[in-house]
């Protein structure tokens, strides 16, 4: 940490030494990357690992991915290996890998949420855990839940109790629902101790010479550059609508951050830290690059102002001048 | 991963043990060679990449990276000599391309690939002292540790990976007998050395020949000297031979060939491994996106990963 810069931040009591989270999806179990010459793990503030449920899943059929403009269309459709493989052959493997360690869960029915949950919160292991509400590539995959805002306080209220205080719960948000803020406002009310946002946008794409849609499930989720200003009004909505209603509930940003420009505009519209995903699939190391040119950023604007506070990264958070 | 075993999972999921390590490479390009049609090869220095890929392992290339470089040839309103038009907009994912040959003495790969989306267009514009940005090696390659006579049987492009290694078994002291089916002969891809023209599959398959394995081209609009149909049609007579079931094979092509390979390879009882494809994300077997289906040995069947579990399997393994 150069000069004096502090990007440490806290999630809900989780100490994160960056804000750079690398988002559900992207990393696997965050052993795979564990492959490449030059990773360092203990660069970025940590990982979020694949969505998992209370059985394995085997996911959608192929085609699963496909890049459109800009960005990434995906219906992986959860596969996973079930919540006991999690807690039995991944945790072990990630103690002391040097940066946070959240989980995420995904569920068809309230009571598989509570008892994926459940089983989690007692093998430990981990810091935090970010429960989906908000797949849109599984039928009743969780987006069902997220898209108003009584059915995800439902979810979020009975994780919230059956995890009782011994890991924050984050509830990541659709930008599918209708009044984003009223679904944020209603998870923390039932307990969400941070919120994050936003998971991937519902589009489709077409092979017009085959007059097909390009995925085998028809319908994907959009990532990448091509929603992130969707996601950056998304944030600032559902910060405006918590201060107003006077709650400091900390926000996750995502969606089509690339560089540490981008991870800072959505920490200027409230974010307290930043999850990347597609990003990863070019550069698996770019989580690293971001949360140095966050200190770089943070640098650049000390030596412009010449005031100490430019140099702690907390002092962005929410700080948007409208 | 799909129904299996929680003790199979943790091989197939969780266990980065017996994966080779990936680099991250900055290659850089010796000679840009426009080939017939859409196909194009790139001559590539990228000694640490040379000095460990295996045939079958593939190289995630981020087409992206020099585009300022290259962005004169690539913005050129009008269509070059490889038919680039204006490029609509950047690729933002890598694209897993295999290797057609490796020179590890020189620190030269080369890259054989038909231009079908944004990233090869972008790749074939790549001109001489481009920088390449290189993730690899990646994926499982060709099992290499039989001693029986190679029946490499290949469809389209299929050909370059098989190219790379049908040299690596010459190599190996193993016979090397080829199997081609193209389209037209002129669209067989392989040019090589130089040559600028290839008239017909006899230069065609020159480089086959050259590196002692002995071919055979099937093609569809039926040139003289090839066997006119489709790549089936030679199998059916290669496999009407006594000693056929003595050959192992190894096959690489579009999904549909490859499921009708395969059905006549196991009918026949020839074992065989075949090199497949898919779309891919993260290439290292993170985000699950490059799946196909496999039988497990309970006889189930689940999605494998095809960047880590594959790109080559069994082909008894797979469920076309």
């Amino acid at each position: 940490m150069a000069g004096g810069v502090r990007t440490n931040v806290e999630i809900a009591g989780v100490s994160l030494k960056n804000p750079v989270l690398i988002a559900s999806g992207v990393c696997g179990y965050g052993l795979d990357f564990r492959c490449l010459a030059d990773y360092r793990p203990e660069a970025v503030g940590g990982l979020v690992l694949k969505g998992t449920t209370l059985k394995p899943r085997d996911g959608n059929p192929p085609v699963r991915l496909v890049e459109t403009a800009g960005g990434v269309l995906n219906s992986i459709g959860l596969q996973n290996i079930g919540v006991d493989a999690l807690i039995s052959d991944v945790l072990p493997q990630l103690a002391g890998s040097g940066s946070a360690v959240i989980l995420n869960i995904a569920g068809h029915e309230i009571g598989e949420y509570v008892t994926v949950a459940e089983r989690l919160a007692a093998a430990g292991g981990f810091n935090a855990l970010e429960v989906n509400i908000s797949c849109p590539n599984v039928a009743k995959g969780g987006m069902a839940f997220g898209i108003e805002p009584c059915t995800a306080a439902e979810v979020i209220g009975a994780v919230s109790h059956a995890v009782s205080g011994r890991f924050p719960v984050i509830a990541k948000l659709s930008p599918a629902a209708g009044d984003i803020a009223a679904v944020g406002l209603a998870c923390v009310d039932a307990g969400a101790d941070a919120l994050s946002l936003i998971n991937t946008v519902p589009g489709m794409a077409i092979d017009a010479r085959r007059r097909r849609p390009v995925l085998a499930n028809g319908v994907g989720g959009l990532s990448g550059p091509a929603i992130k200003p969707i996601a950056l009004l998304r944030v600032r909505q559902v910060f405006l609508a918590l201060k107003k209603a006077r709650k400091n509930t900390p926000l996750i940003g995502m969606g089509g951050i690339v560089t540490a420009e981008d991870a800072m505009e959505f920490i200027l519209a409230g974010a307290t830290a930043v999850q990347i995903g597609t990003a990863t699939f070019y550069d698996p190391q770019i989580g690293a690059a971001v949360a140095e040119g966050l200190e770089e950023i943070l640098l650049d604007n000390y030596r412009c102002s010449g005031r100490d506070k430019d140099l702690n990264i907390r002092h962005y958070i929410g700080a948007l001048e409208e | 991963m799909g129904n299996l075993e929680p003790t199979t999972d943790e091989q197939a999921t969780t266990a980065p043990a017996g994966r080779n390590t990936v680099l991250h490479e900055t290659g850089r390009v010796i000679e840009s060679l426009p080939a017939y049609g859409k196909h194009h090869i790139l001559r590539i220095h990228a000694p640490k990449s040379a000095a460990v890929i295996t045939p079958g392992q593939f190289l995630h290339i981020y087409c992206n990276g020099p585009i300022e470089q290259i962005s004169d040839r690539v913005l050129d309103p009008v269509p070059g000599p490889s038919g680039l038009k204006r490029l609509k907009r950047k690729p933002l994912l890598r694209r897993p391309i295999s290797v057609f040959r490796r020179d590890s003495a020189q620190g030269e790969i080369s890259i054989l690939f038909r231009q079908v989306g944004l990233g090869t267009e972008v790749l074939s514009a790549y001109g001489a002292g481009d920088n390449v940005d290189i993730l690899g090696p990646l994926g499982h390659g060709f099992d290499l540790d039989g001693d029986a006579p190679a029946l490499l049987i290949a469809g389209g492009i299929g050909i370059a990976p098989l190219t790379a290694l049908a040299a690596e078994l010459l190599g190996r002291g193993r016979s090397v007998t080829v199997l081609a089916g193209m389209r037209d002969a002129l669209s067989f891809p392989l040019l090589l050395d130089n040559s600028s023209t290839i008239l017909g599959c006899k230069a065609g398959i020159a480089l086959m020949c050259e590196i002692g394995a002995v071919s055979a081209v099937a093609s569809e609009a039926g040139e003289p000297g090839t066997h006119p149909g489709l790549v089936t049609g030679l199998l059916e007579m290669f496999l009407e031979q006594d000693e056929a079931e003595d050959y192992e094979a190894f096959i690489c092509g579009p999904g549909i060939m490859m499921a009708r390979i395969s059905d006549m390879l196991i009918e026949a009882g020839v074992p065989g491994q075949a090199l497949l494809e898919e779309r891919m994300g993260c290439g290292i077997g993170a985000c699950m996106a490059c799946v196909c289906r496999t039988r497990t040995r309970e006889e189930e069947t689940k999605y494998s990963r095809v960047c880590v579990d594959g790109p080559v399997f069994d082909i008894k393994e797979v469920v076309w």
